[in-house]
């Protein structure tokens, strides 16, 4: 627990008129630490609609170091390795992204109604969620590409797979944290059905762990989407992990193919790792 | 007599969850639409090979069926035969898995010096200058995909400084301790970021344990903070340790996936990247079922090491 952490989060009148709250300068810092990420992101997004020429096209031979018309130099067969920067990173946005949401919103509903109803319900959730702990995201994911191939879908039941564990067990304590205050009693007593206040009680009260943990989901879904694409398993397209393993060979001929793709998977995962914790008003849990 | 009583139960807990990882496991990579047969013929096989091939194979059976056979011969230790190489699973195995093994073990060992050391010294003092340096940093590592890691590591230790070898190469009949040094760059890789994640463990451990109420009433006593460190809050943070250093065994197995294919070191990981381009589901079935069975066996271990640094859950 930071000290952060322990503070109250209730604004008291003191508070609300002292001189900015370390916290809310630690929300700045974390918005701060964003901005290269979005950058990146931004980038890679717009990336294919910058340039119009065929990131497939070999233009020069194999390793030509960077030079005039070649800001980035070409690749182990001779295609132009910036335009591959530019449109080998959407599918590391689009697919983690997507597949985190899923993920968020799959292992809260699971998680919450464990902590809510405990019973059978809990303890099969537990079990389940016990089970895939102890299995590397790695190996699950290379099981599906086993039997679906690779696909945008492939991918994202990969991350969603081996990423609702994790949070379905963060959602699982911090309801079960809360379920027994007074609040909750007191909807239950009002006649509010289960539903009514999973969704209008618990949901906003545990909503904060959870935002915690999607950060570290992010990171995790862009490296086993990379992983992906760096073990061979991904579309004809480019992409930033396809063009790290890719271009290894040629590290010591130009070092762009390879540190391109690397420094925009770095930027973009520390980025967002280093945001949300310092949002979340959290180091090292 | 309490301890074996717990010994017992939970071998036979973790003989339950191995069961239960079977079953996902092998359901998971049958159930799936990819059929071995017809990935074996290619695509340009009639309806009729296909079913011969799924007859040979044995893969017409039904699948309750065929998971207890498998089953009941891995517990014999035979794991069945590779598709695409027509030999047993376990021969195939044996060298990558040791391989593999090594890296693992010593990337371990090494992360457990570091991610201690580095989990003590920001979790003594949390919140100062050095516990958010450390912390920080820890983040940042543990946040960058692990090839990165590995591709950076090789620009600077061996195309610019060429204190060590970009790619493992071994000699032909070799093994990997022949020539020690290319083993080097692949573990640093796989500590950098195995460290930094378990030392975000070992920090919040180390906080939880400070302030417990035995530490806080050895402090309030009067002992001197060395004394209090050493055999109050030291001894109470052995078990949950040695549960983080537990799952070290998961977290750098997925490393050695990518980290092993950057330095071309023979290991699992062209055995499963292989396996699944050629659509090789027992070689899939048969590792998956071996890590899960080290990752359970870890688990157990540190419970052990919890259980005798702790004689108060011998009662558990």
């Amino acid at each position: 627990m930071t000290p952060a952490a322990q503070t109250p989060p209730t604004q008291t009148l003191t508070r609300a008129v002292a001189p900015a709250p370390p916290r809310n300068r630690r929300k700045l810092v974390g918005l701060l630490f964003l901005v290269p990420g979005i950058l990146v992101a931004g980038l890679a997004i717009i990336g294919p609609w910058l340039t119009g020429a065929d990131p497939q096209l070999i233009v020069a031979p194999p390793y030509t170091e960077a030079g005039p018309g070649l800001p980035l130099g070409t690749d182990a067969t001779g295609r132009d390795v910036w335009v591959r920067v530019l449109t080998g990173g959407r599918p590391l946005i689009v697919i983690p992204v997507l597949a985190t949401i899923a993920t968020a919103v799959l292992g809260t509903a699971l998680g919450a109604a464990a902590g809510y109803l405990g019973g059978w319900f809990d303890a099969v959730v537990s079990r389940f969620d016990a089970l895939f702990l102890a299995f590397p995201p790695i190996l699950a994911m290379l099981i599906l590409l086993n039997g679906w191939g690779y696909s945008p879908v492939t991918l994202i039941a990969a991350v969603v797979v081996t990423g609702v564990p994790f949070v379905s067990r963060v959602a699982r304590a911090a309801t079960a944290q809360i379920v027994h205050s007074g609040f909750v009693d007191a909807a239950a007593a009002l006649g509010d059905g289960s539903a009514a206040i999973l969704v209008r009680e618990v949901l906003p009260n545990i909503a904060r762990p959870i935002l915690a943990d999607a950060g570290t989901r992010l990171a995790i879904a862009i490296t086993l989407t990379a992983s992906a694409g760096f073990l061979g398993f991904g579309p004809d397209a480019p992409n930033w992990g396809a063009m790290i393993s890719e271009n290894m060979e040629g590290i010591t001929l130009t070092p762009w193919g390879v540190v391109a793709p690397a420094l925009g998977l770095a930027v973009l995962a520390v980025s967002t790792n280093l945001a949300i914790d310092r949002l979340a008003g959290k180091i090292g849990t | 007599m309490r301890a074996l009583l717990f010994l017992a139960r939970r071998l036979l807990a973790a003989a339950g969850t191995l069961l239960a990882v079977s079953i996902v496991l092998f359901a998971g990579s049958e159930v799936l639409p990819g059929d071995a047969a017809a990935a074996s013929l290619g695509t340009n096989a009639t309806a009729e090979q296909t079913a011969a091939v799924r007859a040979e194979l044995g893969l017409d059976r039904p699948l309750a069926v065929r998971y207890a056979e498998w089953v009941g011969n891995a517990v014999r230790g035979d794991l069945g035969d590779s598709i695409v190489e027509r030999a047993p699973v376990t021969e195939i195995v044996a060298i990558p898995l040791a391989d593999t093994a090594l890296l693992t073990v010593l990337a371990a060992l090494a992360t457990i010096v570091l991610a201690t050391a580095i989990g003590l010294a920001a979790g003594l003092r949390p919140g100062s200058r050095l516990d958010r340096v450390l912390s920080s940093g820890a983040l940042v590592a543990v946040s960058v995909p692990q090839f990165v890691i590995a591709g950076l590591l090789v620009l600077l230790f061996s195309t610019v400084l060429g204190w060590f070898p970009a790619v493992s190469l071994i000699p032909a009949g070799g093994a990997p301790l022949d020539r020690p040094e290319i083993l080097v760059l692949p573990v640093a890789a796989l500590t950098i970021f195995a460290a930094a994640w378990a030392s975000r463990l070992i920090r919040a451990i180390v906080i939880d344990a400070d302030t417990a109420p035995n530490v806080e009433a050895a402090r309030l006593a009067g002992l001197p903070e060395s004394v209090v460190i050493r055999r109050h809050l030291l001894p109470a943070t052995v078990g949950p340790a040695a549960q983080a250093f537990a799952w070290l065994a998961s977290a750098l197995f997925g490393g050695t996936a990518v980290v092993e294919q950057i330095f071309n070191y023979p290991g699992l990981s062209e055995t499963l990247v292989s396996a699944v381009r050629h659509h090789d589901t027992p070689v899939l079935e048969g590792v998956g079922l071996l890590l899960a069975a080290i990752i359970i066996g870890s688990l157990v271990v540190a419970d052990l090491v919890g259980l005798l640094a702790n004689p108060k859950l011998r009662t558990a």
